[in-house]
């Protein structure tokens, strides 16, 4: 127990710790505060869909950062949240809770179908196999019209409640979406402060090497592609209900691979990055809307020299930039002291 | 010298403001919300769509406006995707002081947009093809809750598909193959032609579906060839239109081919090229109005109203057009008629008994947020680059 501690607190310097409640704190009264300065319903609207776009997000960042592997399929499991909770609510009459657990746990255990076979393989396998599993789910909630209401869509889905407070408004939908971000976020961090963390950081470093450590590599990284899908099943649950229409082309191949760009620009291995990708590259396609139908061509550019000139990701990029000028002023004063 | 350049800004600063402001040009302008597919999957259409209103506009206020007020359009994309519709449906009511909806394009958007523009109490004018936007209930388990606040201005697809199986019923033909693309579109032509044929004695006796961005039909073609039948119907948009009618001369098949109402436009012959040749096609009359009988009562309008696209935009329009055109004329009617409040403007178009369009002659009413009928509808074949009236 003593040594445990020990190394807890080498493994993790309490500066750290302080600097992430630090953060949280902050993240908690920016949530609270927003909507007293925003009122506009659009400016909500876009704040919700940063929420909803950030949770998937850092679920896949845990997926991507952590265990290295990709997946172009996480608009699937956005989707099966989303028509899980649809289908359930609307034609089976299930109450809207219950058929959002529903919802993740199902999409979970999809995703370990998927992942069980194809993580047990070295090399790239996962994103080959959730292309393809993304595809194919987008064709279901087309053809299965008996039960997802085909390419017309779902209509009637209610919004969620808690006893008498219904979150049919931007504003309460805002509380509520950002309330799950939170705790997505919380649980992220702490997960990747335990062992599991340790594990996944170690896998990321050197599958090898972790493996000879004894690390159950290929089991971690199914957990952990498990769990991202049930961030993106919450996520397509809480779209589902917020926007109360669903149909097959938001979940479409563009989907997937917005997600992971939004990884890549926040920041792969970067949990406050996760929210930066989301946040940033959301707005930017709706500020470049001034640039009429060139925000499409002004988007591609903007993407190209993020990659071209941050490809660890904007905050990451910040990050080791800091710690570059920190080195090197240390070094000079060293150099100076020992001169001198 | 200094002081001066000052003074000079200062002049120039106000003068400016003055230009923007109301003061200059009389009255605040009166604000409809476009809202169209720009960009993404539909942007042919979407573009096409938004210049129709742009006519509309300019039309009105060359008439000095509405009662002395200048009429404006804020537009937004949907990206033809449903979130970013409602998005742009929010924006637009936040920022702007808008009377009226016009659009979007796609059934999906539309179907997104619909419970929000009930919610918000805004008439919404959509010129989405699917009649799913106007018949479908708002609340699953109440089938009366249909959109109260939601008007359409394509003709329905039904109608579109009950005029070619007319037509193919007065010409004798009775085996008929029918290919789709395998989407929300075709599969809504799919179960419109399982009713609409056997009304008009034809029989489907192939059925053929293909990815929307497949690049060859002949395997489909072969297999309804196969079947003898005396008639193609292909309900599909987009570059799949030219490929069926390339493949079609390919295989050298016979039986004449048919396409769906959105194909009479500009586009067709772009991906058909000399193989459009001969495709018949039900239409708004807008892309054949000098061949209209002078009976026609929407003859002189629908001229009017090309010559000024021509004009503008220095091509010809196609089928779509119409849609937008007439959307835009009976929202600014409604205007003109109540002033520029959203539920009086609701009603005045609900309202719209024998508007003369372009596509059509609209008696809305309130079972009936359509107010076209098939009577509307005419046949047009694809003919050297251009098309012909049929009878």
């Amino acid at each position: 127990m003593e040594n445990r501690k020990e190394y807890e607190e080498v493994s993790m310097p309490r500066s750290l710790r302080h600097k992430d409640v630090i953060c949280f704190a902050i993240l908690a009264v920016v949530i609270t505060l927003i909507p007293v300065f925003v009122e506009s319903k659009y400016h909500l609207i876009v704040l919700n869909i940063i929420g909803l776009n950030t949770i998937v997000v850092v679920g896949l960042n845990l997926l991507i950062g952590f265990a290295g592997q990709i997946s172009l399929g996480h608009a699937a499991f956005y989707g099966l949240g989303s028509y899980f909770s649809g289908i359930l609510t609307v034609n089976y009459g299930f109450p809207h809770w219950p058929a959002m657990v529903v919802a993740m746990v199902t999409t979970g255990g999809i995703a370990y179908l998927i992942g069980y076979p194809a993580l047990k393989l070295r090399g790239h396998y996962l994103v080959m196999a959730t292309l393809g599993f993304g595809i194919i789910i987008n064709i279901l909630m087309g053809e299965l019209e008996q039960f997802t209401g085909g390419h017309d869509g779902l209509i009637g889905i209610p919004p969620l409640s808690i006893g008498s407070l219904t979150f049919d408004n931007d504003l309460k939908s805002f509380y509520l979406i950002w309330t799950f971000v939170f705790f997505c976020m919380l649980a992220a961090r702490n997960l990747l402060r335990s062992r599991v963390g340790r594990a996944l950081r170690a896998i990321h470093g050197s599958e090898v090497a972790a493996n000879s450590l004894g690390v159950n590599t290929a089991s971690y990284k199914v957990k952990v592609f498990v769990l991202s899908a049930m961030f993106a099943s919450v996520s397509g649950s809480l779209y589902a209900h917020y926007i109360t229409f669903i149909s097959p082309s938001t979940y479409d191949f563009y989907y997937s691979i917005q997600v992971v760009t939004m990884v890549i620009v926040g920041g792969m291995g970067s949990l406050w990055g996760s929210l930066f990708g989301a946040a940033v590259l959301s707005l930017i396609s709706e500020a470049l809307h001034v640039a009429k139908q060139y925000h499409v061509i002004a988007y591609g550019v903007f993407l190209s020299l993020m990659l071209i000139f941050l490809p660890e990701g904007v905050l990451v990029s910040i990050h080791h930039f800091y710690q570059n000028r920190k080195l090197k002023k240390l070094l000079a004063a060293e150099k100076g002291g020992l001169t001198g | 010298m200094k002081g001066k350049s000052l003074v000079m800004a200062v002049i120039c600063v106000a003068v400016c403001f003055m230009m923007g402001s109301p003061l200059c040009f009389g009255a605040e302008p009166i604000k409809i919300g476009g809202i169209f597919a720009l960009t993404g999957r539909a942007a042919h259409i979407g573009t096409s769509q938004r210049d129709a209103v742009l006519i509309a506009i300019d039309e009105v206020n060359d008439k000095g406006g509405i009662n002395g007020r200048k009429l404006e359009m804020v537009m937004e994309d949907t990206e033809s995707n449903p979130t970013k519709a409602v998005m742009a449906l929010k924006k637009i009511l936040e920022a702007e002081d808008v009377v009226a909806i016009i659009g979007p394009t796609l059934t999906g958007t539309a179907m997104a947009m619909r419970g929000f523009i009930e919610k918000e109490k805004i008439p919404a004018f959509m010129h989405s093809g699917g009649d799913v936007i106007l018949k479908a209930p708002l609340k699953k388990d109440d089938p009366t809750s249909l959109p109260k606040w939601t008007f359409k201005s394509p003709y329905k697809a039904a109608d579109a598909m009950g005029k070619i199986c007319q037509y193919m019923n007065k010409h004798d033909i009775k085996k008929i193959g029918f290919l789709y693309s395998n989407e929300g579109f075709g599969k809504d032509g799919l179960r419109n032609v399982k009713v609409q044929a056997p009304k008009y004695g034809v029989e489907v006796v192939a059925q053929e579906a293909f990815a929307p961005k497949d690049v060859d039909m002949t395997a489909q073609l072969t297999r309804i060839n196969a079947k003898g039948v005396d008639g193609v119907i292909a309900w599909t948009v987009g570059p799949a239109m030219g490929i069926i009618a390339k493949n079609v001369k390919q295989l050298g098949i016979k039986a004449p081919l048919f396409e769906c109402h959105g194909a009479g436009d500009p586009v067709f012959w772009k991906v058909a090229g000399e193989s459009g040749e001969g495709v018949m096609m039900p239409s708004t009359k807008i892309v054949v109005a000098d061949q209209l009988p002078d009976s026609d009562v929407q003859k002189k309008k629908i001229q009017a109203y090309v010559k000024a696209y021509r004009k503008k935009f220095e091509h010809e329009p196609g089928t779509m057009v119409a849609y937008g055109a007439d959307a835009a004329f009976i929202v600014v009617d409604a205007i003109k008629s109540v002033g520029p409040d959203r539920a009086k403007i609701r009603d005045a178009i609900e309202n719209t008994k024998g508007y003369v369009g372009m596509s059509g002659i609209y008696n809305i009413s309130p079972d009936d947020h359509n107010g076209l009928s098939m009577k509307d509808i005419v046949m047009i074949k694809a003919t050297k680059g251009g098309w012909k009236l049929l009878d």
